[in-house]
């Protein structure tokens, strides 16, 4: 899938694996292959909790290109091969042939941190190593063939060693295999190791396992269907730390969290398993606010639930499931359990940000709460009453009452469902300008030319036929939102429009917004438009890599003006594959374009 | 008592906020002046690890006709008086959550703030709201008008820096209260008046004095500073009340400090719970954590220093009048932490030892001459006493067998001290890997003092001179405090008398902190856990 020679390389992408803190990844200056864990949550430009992975034969290096499947990492050189497999059990294996050494080196982001990062390094009896390095964790070095040689000079005046070198040194007959382990607390041996072979086998019965939650791919996009698939599967964790449930990071480089609405984004996705799509909708509902009902925006391996705050996407993709797929994962005591948590999350928006007009119109206080961080809808601050997070708090009612009818609550049911209405009544009658809906701050409306005005289009075929049309026509007008790689952010007739390296949503051609407005044009009946903006999106992403988002062009079109669209070169950048992007892809090429074509 | 909030800020028990004055002692660009400070974990947005550095977030300018004023100011334990031309600002807390902000004279304030990434500000019906992380600092108006100037950078994603304007009624009076609350905004009820937030920290503080032992007449200033420390040390954490390392810049709780603080408590019950709470998040095979954060706890060995809290508690009878249930959950939660060192860090022959060099507490205060890994003195000593000590609580809970067993462990602790570590002139370390003997030095080779009597009189004898001779300027305040309790235990009286005089003034001018005020940060210079030591080495004076 990755390597030296193949379409995509580990410089944006990582090799990881479904329940694995382990990855590797190219670094861009030295191609030399990296190795980290997610678990600290660092990131990936500051860590001092980095490894170089080098190649020796005797004291000459050698020069290696790699090659990865969902299974194994493969280096290979001249003179032999070094393969890692990474397991489920806070444990990576790797293995040497040809009488090639493994050097693991400490070699941070930055130069200057040295081996700050490691506390400390010591023997074990067996020819095994542990390695301390504070807040980053431990981990233990077992050879299981060969030896384990490790360098690590103290420096008393600096008072940190030197450098930290790990090398694999092969056995007589040229092979060495060695397990390292990892841990946020104690590392310890296993009891036994299980072959090599198995481990790969077992991770890549994992992954077609893990296949099985989706739907098949649109004519074309099969590649794009494994790559999407794998970049998901590798990016989900297990339940440990901070996690009661395995649930599926964003990025292991720079944000290693698992965020509430990533979650619900990537259950829409999951159209073949509705169970483990409800499930991954439910996730973050085990970490509800008692008081509040406020669920955490994010999830991290330390600490678990964070103190940031996501808008409530959890209607909206169930109301896109059961579409789709039907609602038989509803049982009664389904609909029992979570009927309450989704109420208390609704009336969090309606009580905690409320706009105090009386009614549920809310108002938000971060660009955090919607989501959009750089949109133009906020260039007149907050307190902001924008529809996009409005339109989510409609669906979002309307969930509720389904959950509540589903569990026998009929009067509850009726009193959301009133709610929703009447909130949608409010949104299209107050909101919709004739041309877009539009966000108010004190009252006054914001000039925005954000894609974010249309994103009320997920209500689907609950809005007026006129405003669907409306925003149809809109976004599949060319030059306007529409370009050649899918919807900008930012109207590229917009002075405001910026795609920048540093940009998020003010310009750039980015992977959530694009699902969102798809699923939502595709449930008003827009099957073809939705499917036209999909096609381009998926279509770039195919030969450009799974990724968060994209500059449109490399200049302004309003101004002719150059852009300056690239954040390097640095080691795998922040628009890095992310599983944000594959979920939307996943959607986009096993449900949105499919249906068009039926 | 007169507070200087250079070095200490004002506050008071359980709560975050604090007032202090900062110097930027350590040139790291800060304007200096009064500041509000919430003691907060920060950096919080995405990964929310501890933070260090001062926790001043909002710098405090009066105004009067909307002008800057000069200002001097005076605090007392219970209330901050900022002074100008014009008229004044009293700074008063009401209760843990509510700092009451009251000016007259026509005098207004202007609130500097900083947020972080993440963060922001913004204004409501409740009035001028910051948000930082999950916490929300709200100012609300009581007399008089607040008002926020805070714009939404889009582009940098973050507020612009947020200024807070607090005006004058008609009458030249302001009154504000700013709440340390959270989303739920369940704001507590005001007292009446100023004057009785005033008697009511007054009162609490006179509650928590009267519980600690003393330094006496000759240092009441050092004494009454170092009780604030700690009143106003405390915090709530996860639903217990402990001390972080240092509200103004580390709100790291470090186990080994809680153990230290425990030494001032006159109530048992309360001196177990300090010592449970790390304790109790132990690793499953037993690795009590450095320190516990909100979001992470750093499990790296720490030496059982719980061990000399627990044996005075014994040996005062203290333990005995706890409750049996809490005993007996300590007792378990000690057990577990003990066999870890047993375990994971003792050889064969019975030898325990360090793995690391951070594992000893005071990594520049111990030399292991034979490398790592290595049997050293002072853990022989604590394992010694803790098992001492765990053997009589076994005792005491009817479990015989255990008693017996932990009685087993120390004397075989104290023979590994006494005949293998020592060579008949100092203590020596042993290599665990090869075997080999090497020099041990540094104030750490005095520890073994602490088992008192239980050490042969010859090596009383050696390490009683060695204290003498130490430059108690500069010693660690928390092994120098065991190490005098252990000349008082060990009957040599006068040489801890003279010893804890010499370390508690070497306290008096730059704090009770290792560096001594030199290089600490403003409002930083009085450590609970240094404060506590130095309390329980006051014990040696009377």
């Amino acid at each position: 899938m990755f390597g030296t020679k193949e379409k995509f390389a580990l410089q944006r992408a990582v090799f990881a694996r479904n329940a694995s803190a382990f990855y590797i990844f190219e670094d861009y200056y030295t191609h030399l292959l990296r190795l980290s864990s997610y678990k600290p949550g660092a990131m990936v430009d500051s860590t001092p909790f980095i490894f170089n992975l080098r190649l020796f034969a005797g004291d000459s290096e050698l020069p290696y290109t790699y090659f990865s499947d969902a299974g194994t990492l493969r280096m290979e050189s001249k003179e032999g091969t070094v393969e890692f497999v990474f397991t489920d059990q806070e444990q990576l294996r790797v293995r040497g042939k040809g009488g090639v050494t493994l050097r693991i080196e400490l070699c941070p982001a930055i130069k200057e941190m040295g081996t700050s990062a490691c506390r400390g390094i010591r023997p074990l009896q067996d020819g095994a190593w542990e390695a301390v390095f504070g807040t980053y964790g431990k981990l233990l070095f077992v050879p299981l063939q060969g030896e384990i040689e490790v360098t690590s000079p103290w420096n008393e005046k600096l008072s940190r060693y030197d450098e930290v070198i790990f090398d694999c040194v092969p056995a007589e007959n040229g092979e060495f295999e060695a397990a390292v382990h990892e841990s946020m607390v104690e590392v310890e041996r296993s009891a036994d190791y299980l072959p090599f072979d198995e481990l790969v086998k077992a991770s890549l019965a994992d992954y077609d396992e893990f296949k099985k939650n989706y739907l098949p791919a649109a004519r074309g996009y099969e590649k794009l269907w494994d790559y999407a698939i794998y970049q998901i599967w590798s990016h989900r964790t297990k339940a440990s730390g901070g996690f009661k449930e395995p649930g599926i990071l964003f990025q292991y480089t720079w944000v290693a969290g698992v965020f509430s609405w990533q979650q619900s984004y990537h259950a829409m996705a999951m159209l073949a398993n509705p169970k483990e799509a409800w499930r991954q909708i439910c996730l973050l509902f085990q970490y509800q606010d008692e008081k509040t009902g406020r669920i955490p925006g994010h999830l991290t391996y330390i600490g678990g639930a964070n103190t940031t705050l996501q808008p409530p996407f959890q209607g909206f993709a169930l109301d896109y499931l059961i579409r789709k797929a039907g609602d038989d994962f509803l049982t009664p005591e389904e609909c029992a359990r979570m009927y309450p948590k989704f109420a208390k999350w609704t009336e969090f928006w309606t009580t905690y940000r409320n706009a105090g007009r009386g009614d549920d119109v809310t108002a938000i206080h971060s660009p955090h709460d919607s989501g959009w961080d750089d949109a133009t809808i906020f260039e007149d601050g907050f307190p902001a009453q924008n529809p996009d997070l409005i339109a989510f708090l409609i669906v979002q009612m309307e969930m509720t009452a389904r959950l509540a009818e589903g569990c026998g609550k009929k009067e509850e049911a009726k009193h959301w469902l009133v709610r929703s209405k009447k909130l949608l009544d409010i949104l299209v009658n107050e909101f919709w300008d004739g041309e877009k809906f539009v966000t108010f701050v004190n009252g006054k409306p914001v000039d925005s030319m954000s894609l974010i005005c249309y994103q009320p289009i997920l209500l689907g075929d609950r809005l007026p036929q006129h405003i669907i049309d409306k925003v149809a026509e809109r976004l599949t007008e060319e030059g306007d939102f529409l370009c050649e790689i899918g919807l900008v952010t930012e109207s590229l007739k917009s002075p405001l429009c910026d795609y920048s390296a540093r940009t998020f949503i003010s310009g750039r051609v980015v992977a959530p917004i694009i699902q969102i407005i798809t699923a939502g044009l595709n449930m008003a009946g827009k099957n073809k438009e939705a499917a036209l903006i999909a096609r381009r999106f998926c279509d770039h992403v195919k030969e450009n890599g799974v990724i968060l988002g994209f500059a449109p062009y490399e200049y302004y079109p309003l101004t002719g003006e150059k852009a300056d669209i690239t954040y390097g070169p640095v080691a795998s950048d922040g628009w890095s594959w992310s599983t944000w992007c594959a979920a939307g892809v996943m959607m986009m090429i096993t449900s949105i374009i499919p249906e068009a074509e039926e | 008592m007169q507070l200087d909030l250079k070095k200490i800020p004002f506050s008071r028990r359980l709560s975050r906020h604090m007032v202090y004055e900062e110097t930027d002692n350590n040139n790291s660009g800060w304007d200096k002046g009064l500041y509000l400070a919430l003691a907060a974990e920060s950096g919080g947005f995405i990964y929310g690890g501890p933070a260090m550095g001062p926790k001043g977030f909002i710098r405090i300018i009066p105004t009067f006709d909307g002008k800057p004023q000069d200002y001097s100011y005076q605090a007392s334990p219970f209330s901050v008086e900022l002074k100008t031309d014009q008229g004044s600002v009293l700074f008063v807390l009401d209760g843990e959550k509510v700092l009451r902000i009251a000016g007259k004279g026509g005098i207004g304030l202007r609130l500097d703030g900083k947020l972080g990434f993440g963060d922001n500000a913004y204004t409501t019906e409740r009035g001028a709201e910051f948000i930082l992380g999950g916490t929300v600092y709200l100012f609300k108006a009581l007399r008089g008008r607040v008002t926020l100037d805070c714009r939404w950078d889009r582009k940098g994603l973050k507020p612009t820096d947020p200024i807070v304007y607090i005006e004058p009624d008609e009458n030249g009076e302001f009154s504000v209260a700013a709440y340390d609350t959270d989303f739920a905004y369940e704001l507590p009820a005001l007292a009446e008046s100023l004057e009785q937030c005033i008697a009511e920290a007054e009162k609490d503080l006179n509650s928590f004095v009267a519980g600690l032992p003393s330094l006496g007449a000759e240092y009441k200033d050092f004494n009454d500073y170092a009780a604030y420390a700690l009143w106003t040390g405390l915090v709530p954490f996860k639903g217990l009340e402990l001390y972080p390392a240092n509200k103004m810049e580390d709100q790291k709780i470090y186990s080994l400090e809680q153990a230290i603080i425990a030494l001032t408590e006159s109530d048992p019950s309360r001196a177990l719970e300090l010592l449970s709470a790390a304790l109790a998040e132990a690793s499953p095979q037993g690795l009590v954590p450095v320190w516990l954060a909100d979001r992470q706890n750093l499990y790296e060995a720490v030496p059982p220093v719980y061990a000399c809290t627990v044996n005075r508690l014994l040996a005062g009878g203290l333990m005995y009048k706890v409750a049996k249930e809490q005993l007996s959950r300590f007792y378990e939660l000690m057990s577990k932490a003990v066999n870890w060192w047993l375990q994971k860090r003792t050889n064969k022959e019975g030898l325990a030892y360090y793995a690391y060099r951070y594992e000893c507490g005071w990594q520049n205060e111990l030399s292991l001459g034979s490398g790592l890994p290595s049997a050293s003195c002072d853990l022989a000593a604590y394992l010694a006493l803790a098992a001492e000590s765990l053997a009589k609580i076994a005792d005491f809970l009817g479990k015989s067998g255990e008693s017996e067993s932990w009685d087993k462990l120390c004397r075989e602790q104290l023979d590994k001290l006494t005949r293998v570590l020592w060579d008949g002139e100092r203590f020596k370390c042993i290599n665990i890997l090869t075997g080999e003997a090497g020099s041990c030095d540094g104030l750490l080779t005095l520890i073994p003092l602490i088992l008192g009597k239980r050490l042969p009189e010859e090596i009383t004898a050696v390490l009683a001179e060695k204290a003498k001779a130490l430059d108690w300027d500069k010693v660690a305040i928390i092994p120098g405090a065991l190490i005098i309790m252990g000349l008082k235990d060990s009957g040599l009286d006068a040489a801890a008398r003279d010893a804890a005089r010499k370390l508690i003034e070497s306290c008096l001018a730059g704090g009770a902190n290792d560096r001594r005020g030199k290089g600490v940060n403003a409002g930083a210079f009085y450590s609970p856990s240094a404060c506590a030591a130095l309390f329980a080495v006051g014990r040696t004076l009377q």
